[in-house]
């Protein structure tokens, strides 16, 4: 089975089958999903701001993270388990679908960046913790979060504009 | 509704509809506007409701992040009026379009007087103040609802 015909399948499965025919299943799970959209991507641009220097300047770099991390991983898992659902409506054409391929790929590159980050420069965040202006690698680390979400919201929003319901 | 046919017919309503890209471009503008105030609206009262960032002095945060929250509301006040004069007769058909709107003229109305003003009496950490309490929670609130109405206004039409 090639991954476009198991994305037909999930389609066509019940679950999918139901939430498609239901007036309020898509706009409701968008309306959801944009919820915790608000939430991730609120604390995240706000987390990046401090990285950057131009916001919490004052605040300890890892206080801004204890804070803020709660929240977003909290709105994640909400639009992971609504993005989920959205896709099992219509699988099929996301596959071929650019701009969810986009979107897909962007996901793994911030999923990426945020690891390298913990991983790397901010074991030692306890030595540029209360600077305003943090080490360069950790500012990069920043700036590519900020491009990265931003490169989300306008491949999740094209998605709209450009699937193929071909009837 | 001459006021709808005259923004529809515009040189402005017209330009933004000529190029199928423009209206999206606009649109995601919106939203990024959108979580830029959310997110510091959401940190802001959270901290002076004593929920987050409790060892930081609140007067100081709120100041900080207050430069993003209208740095979020400058961009809806220009990408929200430019969506309105591309479609002005398609948001007034879908439901409650002028209550959404009287949504967030409240929220703004709040923030910019009585949130304000109180916010700007708080000097370091005295935010604990039920004076103050009360206007983050108003304020977060309002702010809340105003952004579920626009939300569900872009989810479901």
């Amino acid at each position: 089975m090639s991954l476009l015909e198991i994305a037909q399948a999930v389609e066509a499965a019940p679950f999918g089958t139901a939430l498609r025919e239901s007036r309020y299943g898509f706009p409701g799970l968008i309306f959801v999903h944009l919820c915790g959209l608000l939430v991730t991507a609120g604390t995240i641009f706000l987390w990046d701001l401090r990285l950057l220097g131009v916001g919490f300047r004052s605040t300890p770099v890892s206080r801004v993270g204890k804070a803020l991390l709660p929240w977003t991983w909290s709105g994640f898992g909400v639009m992971l388990l609504t993005g989920s659902a959205m896709v099992c409506i219509e699988a099929g054409r996301l596959y071929s679908n650019t701009a969810f391929r986009v979107k897909l790929m962007l996901l793994i590159l911030a999923g990426l960046n945020v690891l390298t980050f913990h991983t790397t420069i901010y074991r030692g965040v306890s030595r540029w913790d209360t600077q305003a202006v943090v080490p360069a690698r950790a500012r990069l680390a920043g700036a590519v979060s900020l491009l990265l979400w931003c490169g989300l919201l306008i491949a999740g929003r094209m998605i709209g504009y450009t699937i193929n319901y071909g009837e | 509704m001459d006021f709808l046919e005259w923004c529809q017919n515009s040189a402005l309503g017209a330009a933004i509809r000529h190029d199928a890209w423009t209206i999206p471009a606009i649109e995601i503008l919106h939203l990024a506007g959108v979580v830029l105030l959310f997110g510091s609206v959401l940190i802001t009262n959270l901290r002076f409701l004593g929920r987050i960032l409790t060892s930081e002095p609140a007067g100081p945060l709120a100041a900080d992040l207050g430069r993003w929250t209208r740095a979020g509301l400058m961009l809806l006040a220009v990408t929200g009026p430019l969506l309105f004069f591309a479609m002005p007769k398609k948001l007034f058909e879908t439901p409650d379009f002028a209550m959404k709107l009287a949504l967030v003229a409240v929220a703004a109305t709040y923030y910019f007087t009585i949130y304000r003003r109180r916010v700007a009496t708080v000097v370091f950490d005295q935010a604990k103040t039920d004076y103050v309490k009360t206007a983050a929670a108003i304020s977060l609130g309002l702010w809340i609802i105003a952004i579920l109405a626009g939300l569900e206004l872009g989810a479901f039409s």
